[in-house]
């Protein structure tokens, strides 16, 4: 039991160490895990660092197949882990197949932080009043909303639906929900600054 | 009483400078930054190549290139003007369906017109009559909805084409009528303003103030600016099982 949690940490340890070293210049998001753990404890004293850049011979992964699910590094033979946040620590015994996880989310915020940002509350309405026809027209006028939804989608980033699709094969239901919020991989003015 | 349940998420945080800086950086890793041309224009498109492809045109054609429902495409190298019923039209003819569908459900004859020429619109690209039936949509219909192209923010580079959005509101007449008072008190108020008689208008026309509840936001509609004072809802999802859609 001691030799494989020993074992685990010390894993979980290197495998970020040599994360770091083989991906400082490719990986702009990287950042060392000291100075991570009070950016994702308080938000709000974040430090924003430049964002990645990208050059325009650059193959985005949505542009390949199976891409975003498997991010390979370069000269190493095994994916590496990349501990991302202290996020990914709070939990640790399920956490561990999340952390082998390579995730396609950036920035400071994981989804769930920018989800937990969000709190859901339901609302009733009285709609005694409203006639029986105009209730029964509710879903079509819905339908069609979803529809102007989809078209919407790719009036905003032309790569919208290509990446929708990718993110439903990942199966990452949090990641998917942040980016029909924003409608699309954007964090946009309006959303971001309420 | 039939009530109708709406998941809709409420906004915790304040806005803040941090917040701020966030603007349309992407959450997702390897995704390009944001084109200022959104997806109306080809990615690659620089202000010189449009300016010389406008002067290229026919008036007639040069009004549609900077039309509110056109898109801009690249064909071989060459650029072109397609419009919306045509760049979205398999979505567009599906939508239009629908709206046919709900207009001849709905009781207020006037939401009627303006669903049933919204739809038309969507096939013919002419948008000018059914902004007029939505004017026209009657204070008494218990449903309001606003459908179709008409913000041009996502257009960063020229400021130029609508992008779609859809609101569902059902209206809440009782908080209406409560909200009333506001309304006819607004006059009252402006005899009493503490200022020179010359500056008060006499010809004041007092706002209409419609309470609604709102069960669907979409499109670009997601950013919308009533989102806080109706109590949703840009990023609410309807129970879509309890009308069976």
């Amino acid at each position: 039991m001691s030799f494989k949690v020993t074992f685990c940490v010390l894993w979980l340890l290197l495998s970020s160490l040599f994360a770091s070293a083989a991906n400082r210049d490719r990986h702009p998001t990287f950042r060392p895990l000291a100075s991570r753990t009070t950016k994702v404890l308080h938000p709000s004293s974040a430090k924003h660092t430049s964002t990645p850049k990208s050059t325009s011979t650059t193959k985005y992964p949505y542009e390949g197949k199976d891409s975003l699910s498997k991010v390979r590094w370069p000269g190493r033979r095994f994916p590496v882990p990349i501990i991302d946040s202290i996020a990914d620590l709070h939990f640790l015994p399920p956490g561990i197949t999340r952390i082998l996880k390579n995730k396609m989310y950036t920035g400071d915020l994981t989804p769930q932080q920018r989800l937990a940002q969000f709190p859901a509350y339901s609302l009733t309405a009285n709609t005694s009043h409203v006639p029986k026809g105009d209730i029964e027209a509710i879903p079509h006028l819905i339908r069609a909303g979803k529809l102007l939804d989809e078209l919407y989608l790719s009036q905003w980033w032309e790569g919208n639906i290509k990446l929708r699709e990718q993110i439903v094969k990942t199966g990452d239901k949090d990641v998917l929900e942040v980016f029909d919020m924003y409608k699309g991989p954007y964090c946009t003015s309006t959303v971001c600054s309420y | 009483m039939i009530c109708i349940k709406v998941h809709i998420v409420l906004p915790r945080s304040v806005r803040t400078d941090e917040a701020r800086n966030e603007d349309n950086k992407p959450f997702i890793k390897d995704v390009p930054p944001h084109p200022k041309g959104a997806g109306f224009y080809p990615t690659d498109l620089t202000k010189d190549e449009f300016e010389q492809f406008l002067k290229s045109l026919s008036p007639k054609d040069k009004e549609q290139a900077e039309g509110y429902y056109t898109v801009i495409r690249r064909h071989n190298k060459t650029l072109s003007i397609v419009r919306y019923s045509t760049e979205y039209e398999s979505l567009l003819t599906s939508a239009a369906h629908h709206f046919e569908k709900a207009a001849s459900l709905v009781s207020d004859a006037t939401l009627k017109d303006f669903l049933v020429s919204r739809a038309a619109a969507f096939l013919s690209n002419e948008y000018i009559d059914s902004d007029v039936a939505w004017y026209n949509v009657s204070s008494e219909s218990p449903l309001e909805v606003t459908a179709g192209p008409y913000e041009v923010y996502d257009d960063e580079l020229y400021g130029y084409k609508a992008g779609f959005e859809i609101l569902i509101h059902v209206r809440d007449f009782n908080a209406t009528e409560q909200l009333q008072k506001f309304t006819n008190s607004l006059s009252w108020i402006e005899e009493r303003l503490p200022v020179d008689e010359k500056y008060r208008n006499t010809e004041l026309k007092a706002p209409v103030i419609v309470v609604v509840n709102q069960i669907w936001a979409g499109g670009m509609g997601r950013n919308t600016n009533t989102r806080l004072l109706q109590g949703s809802c840009a990023d609410c999802s309807f129970r879509t099982n309890d009308v069976g859609v």
